[in-house]
């Protein structure tokens, strides 16, 4: 897949524990895709994996009962995002279950957390394909 | 929908207990991985092997879990060891600095022989 302008996809999913492995999935697909190396495309899928399951685990009062994961498809890199409608969270407010930003971390290129009034918490995570 | 995640356990040597994991330990499924361990502790085990070479995926969320465990077992004198975790399980527990925390074997013999001491 070429992508001089970049191509987006969405997919949205209910707001329950057993929809983040059809994001997972997703995501691992998109990626084998895209040629990414197997362990990327694991690395992959594990991000999206503890991205949803924070989308899951914090939204007590969300707006919807949906997440959303965006994916963006540009020349040299891949874009997912996960937007959880929720109020939000701060990442030192994870406490002991901080592990899934460490993990999230530790496998993407870039991980930036943004919180809005509008759509709750957006994780954006980068993977360059080059450095697959 | 079916669970991706089927547990088997035993106990072996009356304070070990031995937890064969085969699918994917998420947050859909965490729950079932300590219910069952919380089973073996209930039967006396003291010392939990958990075997994850069929354990094609797992994230932070299995892992919440298996600290929980590590916890209440060390405190009574007790401990969890993981065993013949695949190579992107293995990656995991390196990621999060846990490979220092869990005693890891290479398959059931080496970590019975180890533990059951």
């Amino acid at each position: 897949m070429t992508a001089a302008t970049p191509t987006r996809m969405e997919l949205r999913i209910p707001r329950k524990p057993e929809y983040v492995r059809m994001a997972r999935r997703t995501s691992c697909a998109l990626a084998a895709q895209l040629d990414f190396t197997y362990d990327t495309v694991k690395d992959i899928e594990l991000a999206v994996g503890e991205a949803c399951t924070n989308a899951v685990r914090h939204v007590e009062k969300a707006r919807s009962d949906e997440i959303l994961v965006r994916f963006t498809v540009e020349s040299n890199r891949l874009i997912i995002e996960i937007i959880d409608y929720g109020q939000g969270f701060q990442p030192e407010e994870e406490g002991g279950e901080g592990l899934g930003l460490v993990v999230m971390r530790s496998v993407m290129d870039e991980v930036e957390i943004r919180c809005d009034a509008d759509t709750g918490t957006c994780v954006r995570m980068v993977k360059y394909r080059d450095n697959s | 929908m079916v669970s991706p995640l089927k547990i088997e356990s035993r106990m072996e040597g009356g304070d070990i207990g031995i937890l064969l994991l085969t699918g994917e330990v998420d947050i859909a499924t965490k729950e079932s991985l300590r219910e069952s361990a919380q089973r073996l502790l209930a039967d006396g085990a003291k010392k939990l092997l958990v075997e994850l070479s069929g354990v094609e995926y797992m994230d932070s969320a299995g892992l919440g879990v298996l600290k929980g465990l590590r916890s209440r077992l060390v405190e009574s004198g007790g401990m969890v060891a993981i065993v013949a975790a695949r190579p992107p399980v293995t990656k995991l527990f390196a990621q999060t600095g846990l490979d220092q925390v869990f005693p890891m074997f290479p398959d059931l013999a080496a970590a019975l022989g180890e533990v059951g001491k």
